[in-house]
């Protein structure tokens, strides 16, 4: 997902939530800054380096390809970005878990090396346990915590069916990858010219997308993630049919309209039981009195046509507050934590997200770990609990 | 959308499409090794044509010229044959006519096999340039009855009209 969704449609949800305009501005800037705090960051404001929740393209030009550097690149995307749907896949109904019309139909013998299935059980996807488990370490703690929790929430729904470790056998994506497209006669497949430039935008009314450069080697930093696919899966109006990698021939019909919807409506739901309106959070639940308030307004944001929502989830979220939502400004808390002295950084508002960030990452690496999977190599830091 | 039929028509619609790629680069790989065997020394016209020296100019040239275009022709049958391999497989073909010649390439490819253990010709290279050549040319074999199959297989599935509507055509209304 992108800026307009993890930072004002974010927004919306917790002021829909309960939480204060105040502390919905906490949270969506945790939330949008989940893609913005990279080593290159940390390293500028002297924070530590194992609280980075995401790596520029610089960065992921120069890490490192081997086991160490898997691990680390691993490590961070799929604690927050490609939350695993399920780490502990039977090889035998691999499918079902994508598939669930194929649960019990296809007995497959197992025929597939540890390696591979050790990235299979990466692929990302919502109301996994680990979306609980992701929820309820948030419980009690910050705002920024709380944040971080929302940025992965809602990720789990416009990332599903990739993973977040390299892999060509896994997210590489075929010639085949039509967009549904409303046109005068009805809904029409169109098939999506993918190309590599960077630089270019993506042309949403002819269907030219820019995407990551086709390589073939399987550790590639090219084959991490929806990179394949380019910006496509994250935009909100997007309909599209393809086959992936690790489908086996099967196709997916991916509904973003659909999906976003879901995302925000768990998310408010969640943000419920995190602020104590509600006893428990449970997966595939969802808090559908906000769809019926604002679903008109909601759908309408979601199934237009453009690159950035902003402005639209920005507008819906004045309404709500009657408050005036600040754009999102990465140096805002640059200086209150470079300023802070030794033992007063973990009280700043980056010192939260970084305490936040850590545990995490290191709870997500643990139950990767916990699974038999080396993937994400192990963590010694897991449920920090936060001062 | 994900039936085993369906399932399997995607597979053996992505077989006869890799193996038709594969087929145009064996096709460039085929003229790329003659040239290269010529241009490095490996080859000698001269030893190929059984020249004596004595000939005519325009014998040699006509000779050479009969050369290039046979190879010509060789190299635009590979591309035809991975062309329509590739069409067939998007739908975008009904003809099956290349079979028929991937059929004879991989039957030549075959007979011509135990030539690198057995001619003279060849015995002049070292066994592990003739081992090398073998392997390749049963990959070809391999890749040719791979197409053959998985059209056939196709074929098999559903009928051809059915097969046809259910083809990636841009623009299809859903």
């Amino acid at each position: 997902m992108q800026e307009d969704f993890h930072y004002y449609a974010t927004y919306c949800a917790a002021y829909l939530a309960g939480f204060s305009h105040e502390e919905s501005m906490d949270i969506c800037f945790s939330a949008q800054f989940v893609d913005l705090c990279s080593k290159t960051f940390l390293q500028k404001i002297k924070a530590p380096l194992k609280a980075a929740t995401t790596q520029l393209k610089l960065e992921m030009m120069d890490a490192r390809t081997d086991i160490i550097g898997l691990q680390d690149i691993t490590r961070i995307w799929a604690s927050f970005h490609f939350l695993p749907a399920d780490l502990y896949v039977d090889e035998a109904d691999m499918f079902s878990a994508f598939f669930p019309q194929e649960k019990g139909l296809y007995r497959k013998k197992k025929r597939h090396p540890k390696k591979y299935m050790n990235k299979f059980r990466l692929i990302c996807g919502p109301n996994g346990d680990l979306i609980v488990k992701t929820v309820e370490n948030a419980k009690g703690k910050s705002l920024q915590h709380i944040g971080i929790a929302m940025h992965v929430m809602a990720d789990t729904w416009a990332h599903r069916y990739f993973a977040g470790t390299p892999s060509y056998v896994i997210n590489n994506v075929s010639r085949e990858f039509y967009e549904y497209v409303e046109t005068d006669e009805g809904a029409k497949e169109r098939l999506i010219k993918f190309k590599h430039s960077p630089s270019a935008p993506d042309d949403v009314e002819n269907g030219i997308y820019s995407n990551s450069l086709g390589q073939g080697s399987e550790n590639t930093i090219m084959n991490l993630g929806h990179g394949r696919a380019g910006h496509f899966p994250d935009y909100s109006f997007a309909r599209y049919r393809y086959m992936p990698a690790w489908g086996e021939y099967r196709e997916i019909i991916k509904d973003n309209p659909g999906d976003y919807v879901k995302a925000f409506t768990q998310m408010v739901y969640a943000l419920r039981y995190l602020s104590g309106s509600s006893e428990s959070f449970e997966k595939d639940r969802y808090d559908d009195s906000v769809m019926e308030r604002y679903g008109d307004r909601i759908n309408g944001i979601i199934r237009k046509r453009q690159l950035i929502a902003s402005d639209d989830w920005k507008a819906f979220g004045q309404e709500l507050s009657g408050k005036n939502i600040d754009d999102f400004d990465l140096s805002r808390y640059e200086e209150e934590y470079i300023l802070a002295g030794k033992n007063e950084k973990d009280d700043t508002f980056f010192g939260r997200f970084i305490t936040a960030a850590i545990s995490q990452k290191g709870m997500i690496t643990d139950e990767i770990c916990r699974s038999g999977n080396r993937l994400a190599g192990f963590s010694r830091e897991t449920g920090i609990p936060e001062r | 959308m994900n039936t085993k039929s369906d399932i399997k028509t995607r597979k053996y619609r992505n077989n006869i499409e890799v193996s038709g790629r594969a087929t145009m680069i064996l096709g460039a790989w085929f003229v790329a090794k003659f040239i290269l065997s010529i241009l490095l020394g490996a080859e000698s016209l001269t030893k190929l044509f059984g020249f004596t020296g004595l000939e005519p100019v325009l014998y040699w040239n006509l000779c050479i010229a009969l050369l290039v275009v046979l190879i010509t022709l060789i190299f635009l049958l590979y591309i035809y044959i991975g062309r329509s391999a590739v069409k067939y497989a998007r739908g975008q073909k009904k003809n099956r006519f290349f079979l028929i010649i991937t059929a004879i390439f991989a039957i030549m490819n075959i007979w011509g096999i135990p030539w690198y253990f057995t001619m003279d010709y060849y015995k002049e290279l070292s066994l592990s340039t003739r081992v090398a050549s073998a392997f390749v040319d049963i990959s070809s074999v391999f890749i040719s009855f791979d197409m053959i199959f998985s059209a056939y297989a196709l074929s098999k599935l559903k009928g051809r009209d059915e097969y046809e509507a259910e083809s990636c055509y841009p623009y299809r209304k859903t």
